[in-house]
């Protein structure tokens, strides 16, 4: 697959209203081929029905979607072959095994059957004959990927797809989204795990309340709010730290620096620990994560 | 051919569901025997209008209530919303999805028939007349099973929901005891299931060159009942849970 110029995925001014009560409003976002977009929100922030009505099952109040240059609610069989969903409920046949599920969905598509080959990607090449109500959540959301992995997709909508994985069910998920990423596949992911955005995604928007709080990089999301370094001084002397521009505060013999000028206070901080002979031990000095930007918008309210 | 994908999945999910097996399977056979002991036989004005009664009872519970049910669950389970997103067309969702749930329901008014035309001893005089019965009277059943679950939210609440139109089916299928013509004819031909059970007494019983003309009005019936179930289905029906 390779880039088109125009936006895999075009959201603009979508509002979503359930009678009087409006779950969307007015958001807006893109997504090239090939990359990877995140949706970041506390739960009922809306998250979910944006990406039920960026597939198409749900018509705006206002606003447009184009999946693919295409009106995804017109044109939903148009592009049900190469735009792929893992909803936040997998909406499997319980009674069909996990091979049977493979294959009826490949079937529908019309591809060629690679049930083996595809529940061997998803690690549940064990559990083919397994029926999909017998499987655990975490086997399911596995499922649910093989079955998103069937069709090649050039759009890839992922609601909270690593919701009840193990760490090496959620790391091994990882790998198969940057490679549907790595080959051209845009994805829209929802996710309440920060780090999982942090690792995968090329742009994040965080939403409150069916609006869109923050978006962009994660680096630019992370620059307009402090950045952190922690230390462990021996010998401490809490009384004698360096003049900062950032805010210290010391815990346990552990030092923190909130700063918005993280390289000059790491420079006052080494200088003042070499002139010293101070060994600042368990040393670490970064951006803010994403996990303490949305601390800090909920402290403030923003995300409430 | 996504109707046949559709159609083999769901058979495979009814034949591993014992209880509703057993079910299918006894539900003729204890139907026969009880035509068999109640006496019915010798009461029933026609053969035809028993026969009627039976395919109306059959096609009631066996598509209108199990449609509007399977329906109702599956859109709980976003199996339909998982359907949604592949390329099947709607037209095919809903004939893979009933399909199954037809041919159980012929297989068990073809037994039905069969024992009630060995107790009577008379065969029916139109075969094609009952083949037409059943195709539009299971039409309108499942559009009107698609319709009663549009406006249903849970398969508990279907439970509640199906019993206008029970109540509507029973009430077409004894229209098929009244004797045929008069002025209400063309009012009782357009309440549902009043057209296939009239048709299944005629195809039945048999009927005069003359009164073909007389078969009009229930074909004309049925099929305008099956056209509005299906079109309003069509618009008003949900394929996610609200």
């Amino acid at each position: 697959m390779t880039s088109t110029g125009f936006p895999a995925v075009d959201v603009r001014g979508i509002t979503c209203r359930y009678g009087p009560f409006t779950a969307v409003d007015d958001v807006s976002f893109a997504v090239m081929p090939g990359e990877l977009f995140a949706l970041l929100g506390t739960n009922g922030a809306g998250k979910t029905t944006t990406i039920e009505t960026a597939v198409g099952l749900r018509r705006p109040a206002a606003g447009t979607v184009a999946v693919l240059d295409r009106d995804p609610h017109r044109h939903r069989r148009d592009l049900a072959g190469t735009v792929a969903v893992i909803g936040q409920e997998t909406g499997f046949a319980e009674d069909l095994t996990a091979a049977e599920t493979v294959r009826l969905w490949t079937d529908l598509h019309r591809r060629p059957s690679r049930t083996e080959a595809l529940l061997e990607r998803v690690e549940l090449a064990h559990r083919g004959a397994t029926r999909v109500g017998a499987l655990s959540g975490g086997e399911k959301r596995r499922l649910d990927l093989a079955l998103a992995l069937a069709t090649e997709p050039a759009v890839l909508f992922a609601d909270e797809p690593t919701a009840g994985l193990d760490p090496t069910s959620r790391r091994h998920t990882w790998t198969l989204l940057r490679e549907l990423t790595e080959r051209g596949t845009a994805v829209v992911l929802t996710t309440h795990y920060l780090d999982e955005a942090a690792e995968l995604a090329d742009h994040v928007a965080i939403m409150d309340r069916g609006r869109i709080a923050r978006f962009g990089t994660v680096a630019e999301i992370a620059a307009g709010h402090e950045a952190r370094i922690t230390a462990r001084p021996e010998p401490f002397d809490p009384l004698d730290l360096p003049a900062l521009t950032g805010t210290a505060t010391t815990a346990d013999g552990r030092v923190t620096v909130r700063t918005t000028e993280l390289q000059a206070d790491l420079h006052r901080l080494l200088d003042w620990a070499a002139e010293r002979g101070v060994t600042l031990a368990d040393l670490h000095a970064g951006p803010a994560t994403l996990d303490e930007v949305f601390a800090e918008l909920d402290r403030q309210g923003a995300l409430r | 051919m996504t109707a046949f994908t559709l159609a083999a999945a769901e058979t495979r999910l009814i034949l591993r569901d014992r209880t509703v097996l057993v079910t299918a399977a006894a539900l003729p056979l204890v139907f026969a025997i009880l035509l068999s002991r109640s006496g019915m036989v010798d009461l029933a004005a026609s053969t035809g209008a028993l026969a009627a009664l039976q395919l109306a009872t059959l096609q009631m519970f066996g598509l209108f209530t199990t449609v509007t049910m399977t329906l109702t669950a599956r859109r709980q389970q976003r199996y339909l919303q998982r359907l949604r997103t592949s390329p099947a067309s709607t037209a095919s969702i809903v004939a893979g999805l009933s399909g199954p749930l037809v041919l159980i329901v012929l297989a068990q008014t073809a037994i039905v028939f069969a024992y009630l035309a060995w107790e009577s001893g008379a065969a029916p005089a139109r075969v094609e007349l009952l083949v037409l019965a059943f195709a539009i009277g299971a039409v309108a059943s499942v559009a009107l099973g698609f319709l009663t679950a549009s406006f249903t939210r849970s398969p508990e609440a279907a439970q509640i929901t199906v019993l206008p139109g029970l109540l509507v089916l029973i009430l077409g299928a004894t229209m098929a005891m009244l004797p045929e013509g008069g002025p209400m004819s063309l009012l009782r031909n357009a309440i549902p299931g009043a057209g296939a059970a009239a048709l299944t007494r005629a195809g039945w019983d048999g009927v005069g060159a003359d009164a073909f003309g007389a078969l009009v009005a229930p074909l004309l019936g049925a099929i305008a009942v099956a056209a509005v179930s299906a079109l309003v289905a069509a618009k008003r029906f949900r394929w996610q849970p609200r």
